[in-house]
């Protein structure tokens, strides 16, 4: 028989009086005075305790009257609560790992989304908070450039292009889709495009008018395509100052024009003429009613459509104009410029989206 | 899903921007003007195809979720649904007070993003109660 000593100390006498994972003897039944202190006690036994020998993790001390299954069923029940708890735990803390958790990944999601949506806003709003113009970086060679028109003036097929400098869709057909059209068909001489501008977005001010009569004033100065991408690539919403005189001329300046020789020019009449002509006769004889408008060897198509679209358009239109040119009773000298004599019967079947 | 939903809807949108189409939007033409404005494309990326990323992350850490119970997939869900929340909202504002024009898909999209937050919020709820005794 062997007779060993434990010490222990007790800081918190109630947690203390269940030690988990260890052999010793309850507190509780061996001192029930719960005071904090040290205890020890004196332990008996009848042989040397068996090595690698799982404790109980109930911190009971077996006693000679449970049998060995009673002892492994208790084992078991602790070694469960035990994970239990600690499955506990964690599913209340948020998650598997310290940092992720419901608070944590609230805190994150916000500050990562104001951040995003600070960076992106100042981006995108900077500009017009701080009245800054964006340059459009749209160059077409000198060459090509005529008045309105771009593109040799034999070009056997023609586009006409009636926009309003406030509609947004011009816009996009104007910087996103016109550049791929000219590089693949009005440099080669294939097409000459010339542009319309109208008021028809204005609803009753002069933010549709002034940039049209603008572009006739740019035109003067022989920087018309110039003066349209950036007057295009600083739309500013519709009927809202956008395009109030100030900022036209401000943009005008930007685009490189003579400022005082557009200012004297906008304030005269004959190309606000002009515009309210153009005008009357896109509402009126070419029956337009939506920007942009646009008729391809006579044919008028309404809407956007991609450069790809476009290019089928026109390569098709080609090929008539080949077949034609080929045929013994064809004419030589076979037009096809948008006019009065255009059949609208041949208008291929992909036109016109509103 | 909602954010089946939205998937659905930003990967629409995406495919009609590559084909450079318009999307089918009624007689308003809120969404040919929403997406032909300035603020449809973020440094040089348009907003279509950074919502179809940001969506298809988001279904795989709910199929992960949905699979394996893997509490730490919903709470990263959660976290980037506050962040989308967050980013329509701001996209919410740009058509309503600066482009001056409602894209009905994108407030489909909007409302999806919404909507998922809510399910994923309450899914988390659960989630944490302890399981009865």
């Amino acid at each position: 028989m062997r007779h060993s000593i434990i010490c222990w100390n007790v800081v918190h006498p109630v947690r203390a009086a269940r030690p988990v994972g260890t052999n010793v003897p309850s507190v509780r039944r061996a001192h029930p005075a719960r005071l904090p202190g040290r205890f020890c006690a004196t332990m008996q036994a009848s042989r040397a305790p068996p090595r690698n020998r799982r404790p109980p993790l109930s911190g009971k001390q077996p006693t000679t009257q449970t049998t060995r299954r009673e002892r492994r069923a208790a084992e078991r029940k602790d070694r469960f609560e035990a994970a239990r708890d600690e499955r506990k735990t964690r599913s209340n803390s948020g998650g598997g790992s310290s940092f992720i958790n419901t608070r944590n990944m609230t805190i994150l999601g916000v500050a990562v989304g104001v951040l995003i949506v600070l960076v992106v806003a100042v981006g995108q709003l900077g500009n017009k908070a701080t009245g800054r113009l964006k340059d459009p970086a749209i160059a077409y060679r000198a060459e090509l450039l005529d008045g309105t028109s771009i593109g040799k003036a034999d070009a056997p097929l023609t586009m006409e292009v009636y926009s309003d400098f406030q509609c947004p869709v011009c816009a996009r057909h104007s910087l996103d889709i016109e550049p791929t059209i000219v590089a693949k068909y009005v440099n080669d001489g294939t097409l000459r495009i010339t542009h319309h501008d109208i008021d028809l977005l204005g609803r009753g001010t002069d933010e549709s008018k002034t940039p049209a009569i603008g572009a006739v004033c740019a035109n003067d100065q022989d920087k018309y395509l110039q003066y349209s991408h950036w007057i295009y690539n600083n739309q500013d919403g519709e009927n809202t100052g956008g395009f109030r005189k100030e900022r036209v001329i401000s943009i005008a300046a930007a685009a490189g024009l003579d400022e005082v020789a557009f200012t004297t020019c906008l304030g005269t009449q004959p190309p606000a003429d002009e515009v309210a002509a153009t005008t009357a006769k896109a509402t009126g004889e070419l029956a337009i009613d939506s920007t942009p408008t646009i008729f391809l060897a006579g044919q008028k198509y309404v809407g956007l459509k991609s450069a790809s679209d476009w290019g089928q358009l026109i390569d098709a239109e080609l090929a008539k104009l080949n077949a034609s040119s080929a045929a013994p009773s064809a004419s030589a000298g076979a037009s096809a410029a948008p006019s009065a004599s255009a059949d609208p019967s041949a208008a291929p079947s992909a036109s016109t989206t509103p | 899903m909602a954010t089946l939903v939205a998937t659905g809807v930003s990967g629409y949108l995406s495919v009609t921007r590559v084909l450079g189409e318009n999307a089918v939007c009624g007689p308003s033409h809120g969404c040919e003007t929403v997406a032909s404005s300035e603020y449809a494309v973020i440094l040089g990326i348009p907003v279509a195809f950074l919502g179809l990323a940001f969506l298809l992350v988001l279904v795989a850490l709910a199929a992960t979720w949905w699979r394996g119970a893997d509490r730490r997939a919903l709470l990263a869900a959660y976290g980037m649904l506050l962040l989308g929340t967050l980013f329509v909202a701001y996209l919410t504002y740009l058509e309503l007070f600066v482009i001056e024009a409602i894209c009905v898909w994108c407030v489909a999209f909007a409302i999806s993003i919404v909507v998922s937050l809510v399910i994923a919020g309450v899914a988390m709820g659960r989630s944490s109660r302890p399981a009865a005794m």
